[in-house]
């Protein structure tokens, strides 16, 4: 179920929410939300609950044996940690590089293996790092192993962030899962979150990504250069409202239930560098490679250069399965390494420039993203250097832009850091007129649901020209 | 720990939050659920029947899910409000207010028919077709899209050579099969020819040329220009404002040019009895949901044809068994596509009686073009065979091949009448579906 369907928003969100606080205590509160997630993820994902179940199971069991074996056989422990990792690994291998890796293999032999097709479980790329994560952080003594399978299974499992993240750690919601404060403003702001982020789904993106779609129709064959940078802009915002605006109602919903999550986004498009754009977008999982494998590889202390090769590779790699997605994150391995030991943080300093070289790299590192075939985001880009001769403009296509121009503003004015002064002050306001904020926090969230729900209602709008009743 | 007003206003945001999705979410489960919807002339998907294997595959859910999606509360009024918003939002460029929506292509396009079951055009090299001097349509930027400009909704055409050519085929090929019969190859421009900017009626994207080059290419078939005759008529109310089709109006032009072309005299509009009907938003509007376009809905003039009819539509061909009787025009239609008053819409085959007397019989191979054009026809034919090659899905039953159909029929006019982009587009379904008819 996606948090922007109707079926979540009308049915699933309004049932939990009441069910939720009609429990009296936390356990039950605890036990109500593990029911709720496990339906959550079976509407989806009906078998592979299964393997959530059993995946979570041997986490939780490998944490335990590794806490109750203390500073006992290090060795040993050590082995039992990186069985199970690999066991998980080999899992998520299976279901979403097996396919891909057999494929190479053939091209390379010319043999022709018969691929069984599986689909990709719901969200495993996410609960797998979960796991992997908290055992490790057990292993490393940071935090003591949980006791109930339970409550274990609720942090892998809740459905706020069981489909898209963010990569919860079990540290940070450790005492939350015991007690949380029951808090009428924490929720309101839950609601709002909640809202402004299904606003940036289903409103900012779907529209911006109409103009990915105008550009992208009979393919880029001919079209002019600023047409299909346009389009790739495009599609860089798009990915950002689709990406952030989940990850709002990830943490809204949180907020609902009385937790909070760590922020996964923090206005990615105003870094002054790659480096500073990767602490900024997808914080979660950028968190979890520094602290999972560039650190223990050595991080800066040790072959560094190769730590960041391993990183950049696996970001990569963790997108999917095409050599597109390896190379756009080698594609960020060179440009982080030259930012790091050849520029040294000097570019970061020289104002504009920083910002639009930032930007020009990056829209080009989301053209390698998107097309799949690699040869084919290649020429893309050779166009959009304007090393294929094409024209620059080609007029037919001005009144579309003219038309869509008021979307565009609203979008770079989202990528800014603007939200993030209102709320300051909507805090503010609170502390001091709650009247006033009372009338703008409900129109506000009451205009935008509205507008949201008719874009999700929108959103499923088929005009079918001459069907045959 | 707070106020007690603070309590209050959190309290209220909360339940408003929590209360109007949840009373959607009873609303969606208590109300009938539709089954058709009107205005995307589709049918709604429907829940799923439950079994463990469809539950197992996730097939249970996720069409589950579809059909939740399409039986929203109050579906239609969010789409308006949706409609609505995206309108404002956007900005219009251009002295007429020009507006590009960008929409999905007619799923129309996608019916499938197999490579194996058309006629291969190859072997018509004995006159072969000539390009020359119309190179613009040998390149140029395809635009896809809806235009509105002054309130007017319109289709951008873009003409290409290997259009051209396997059209020309096709017809000649039709030529070749009857060579004592008429053959008439009426191809109706869009309005974007007469309406719009220079730059969608130019290059590519100019009909007038593109028609000319089918002409050119069409000798010993009967080619009406329609595109003249219409062009001098643009100012008369010949297309819909927010229907890609046009008016009867504009077919009534076109039926002109044809009796010229075959020496008949045609009747005069102001000797018929008009009738119109109000209120029409047409697939212009229902694509692009535009509030420009819906305030300005169209009206479908009609015009009686002079003699009876009788009209009776088929889809089980071969053995005509499953008639069901039909009106040509339609007068107290009241469905959202008033378009249909026409021939019921688009049917695969209809055969129409008439009290003409000149015993002459024709079959109209056509698309929707096609169906305001029929009480034009019926003045002067007995007998009209209607085929949509769209919709003669090519089974046993519901197929024509054209040779057998006309065997025993030596005098038939055999007219083709489409849309511009359909006699274009090798890959649509018209074009498709007329190759098999030729098998």
């Amino acid at each position: 179920m996606v948090f922007s369907s109707s079926l979540f928003m009308l049915l699933f969100l309004p049932a939990s929410i009441i069910l939720y606080y009609m429990m009296p205590s936390i356990k039950l509160k605890n036990a109500m939300l593990l029911l709720l997630s496990l339906v959550f993820y079976a509407v989806g994902e009906p078998v592979y609950i299964l393997l959530l179940i059993a995946e979570s199971f041997i986490g939780w069991l490998t944490a335990l044996c590794i806490d109750r074996s203390g500073s006992g056989d290090h060795k040993k422990v050590r082995l039992v940690m990186i069985l199970m990792i690999i066991l998980l690994l080999a899992v998520l291998f299976t279901f979403k590089y097996a396919a891909f890796v057999i494929s190479n293999l053939d091209r390379l032999f010319s043999t022709e293996t018969h691929i069984p097709e599986l689909p990709l479980p719901l969200g495993i790329s996410f609960y797998t790092f979960q796991i992997i994560g908290y055992v490790a952080d057990v292993y490393r003594k940071k935090i003591p192993a949980e006791t109930g399978f339970f409550r274990f299974l609720l942090f892998i499992s809740m459905f706020p962030q069981l489909v898209q993240g963010p990569i919860l750690r079990y540290g940070d919601v450790r005492e939350q899962m015991e007690s949380r404060p029951f808090d009428l403003k924490q929720m309101v702001d839950g609601i709002t979150r909640f809202i402004i982020g299904c606003a940036k789904k289903v409103i900012l993106s779907g529209e911006i990504a109409r103009t990915l779609e105008y550009v992208m129709e009979n393919g880029i064959t001919g079209k002019p250069v600023l047409l299909i940078w346009a389009g790739m802009i495009c599609y860089a915002l798009q990915l950002y409202f689709d990406f952030s605006g989940y990850s709002d109602m990830a943490l809204g919903l949180g907020r609902m239930l009385g937790f909070e999550f760590a922020e996964n986004f923090n206005y990615p498009y105003i870094s002054r560098s790659c480096s500073e754009f990767w602490r900024r977008w997808h914080i979660s999982l950028g968190a979890f490679f520094r602290d999972y494998v560039y650190i223990p590889l050595g991080g800066n202390r040790r072959h560094q250069l190769l730590n960041l090769l391993v990183v950049w590779a696996l970001t990569g790699l963790w997108h999917g399965s095409s050599w597109n997605l390896i190379i756009w994150g080698l594609y960020f391995f060179v440009i982080l390494a030259i930012e790091k030991f050849i520029f040294r943080g000097k570019l970061d300093r020289i104002p504009v420039i920083n910002h639009l070289l930032t930007l020009f790299l990056l829209v080009i590192g989301w053209t390698i993203f998107y097309f799949s075939d690699f040869s084919e985001g290649l020429t893309v880009i050779s166009t959009m250097l304007g090393m294929k001769g094409a024209p620059l403009w080609d007029e037919i296509h001005t009144t579309y832009f003219i038309n869509s121009s008021a979307v565009y503003a609203v979008c770079i004015l989202a990528c800014l850091p603007i939200g993030r002064k209102v709320k300051k002050n909507m805090d503010i306001l609170y502390a001091q007129t709650p009247d006033f904020w009372f009338i703008m926090t409900l129109v506000f969230d009451m205009a935008l649901l509205y507008l949201c729900i008719a874009g999700i209602v929108g959103s499923g709008y088929n005009a079918f020209m001459y069907f045959n009743f | 720990m707070y106020e007690k007003q603070e309590r209050v206003f959190c309290i209220i945001i909360i339940l408003a939050f929590v209360l109007s999705l949840g009373a959607l979410g009873v609303i969606s489960l208590l109300d009938e659920n539709p089954v058709i919807s009107e205005r995307e002339q589709r049918e709604l998907n429907r829940f799923p029947q439950f079994s463990v294997s469809s539950l197992l595959d996730g097939s249970f859910m996720s069409q589950s899910q579809l059909a939740y999606d399409d039986t929203f509360p109050f579906r239609d009024y969010w789409l308006d409000v949706f409609g609505n918003f995206r309108s404002a939002v956007v900005v219009r460029a251009g002295s007429g207010g020009e507006v590009i929506v960008n929409v999905d292509d007619d799923p129309d396009e996608n019916i499938e028919v197999p490579e194996e079951d058309l006629i291969s055009l190859d072997d018509l090299l004995a006159e072969p077709f000539d390009g020359r001097g119309y190179e613009q349509f040998a390149s140029g930027t395809e635009v896809s899209g809806i235009i509105i400009k002054d309130d007017r909704g319109m289709k951008i055409f873009n003409g290409t050579l290997e259009g051209a050519e396997a059209y020309t085929n096709a017809v000649k090929k039709i030529k070749s099969l009857f060579p004592n019969n008429n053959v008439i190859a009426v191809v109706a421009p869009n309005s974007s020819a007469f309406y719009s900017e220079e730059k969608y009626h130019t290059a590519n994207h100019d009909q007038k040329a593109w028609l000319q080059l089918v002409r050119e290419n069409l000798k010993g078939v009967i080619v009406p220009d329609v595109y003249s005759i219409l062009e001098e008529h643009k100012d008369e109310y010949i297309y819909f404002y927010t229907d890609h089709h046009w008016t009867t109006r504009g077919a009534y032009y076109a039926y002109r040019q044809m009796c010229t072309q075959l020496r008949i005299l045609p009747y005069e509009l102001e000797d018929m009895e008009e009738g119109r009907v109000s209120g029409f938003l047409g697939t212009f509007y229902t694509q692009t949901s535009s509030s420009i376009l819906a305030k300005n809905p169209d009206y479908v003039y009609y015009y009686m044809p002079k003699v009876a009819t009788e009209a009776t539509v088929y889809h089980n061909i071969r053995t005509l068994s499953d008639g069901e009787s039909i009106k040509v025009i339609n007068q107290k239609y009241t469905g959202w596509n008033r378009y249909r008053l026409f021939t019921d819409g688009d049917n695969p085959f209809i055969i129409i009686n008439t009290s003409a007397s000149t015993n002459k019989t024709a079959i109209l191979i056509k698309d929707s073009t096609g169906n305001a054009f029929v009480p034009w026809l019926c003045n002067h034919y007995s007998t009209i065979y209607v085929v949509d090659p769209r919709h003669v899905n090519g089974n046993n039953n519901n197929r024509i091949v054209l040779a057998e159909f006309l065997a025993d029929k030596p005098n038939c006019d055999i007219i083709l009448c489409s849309f511009i982009y359909n006699a274009n587009n090798t890959s649509g379904s018209f074009y498709r579906g007329l190759l098999r008819m030729l098998k």
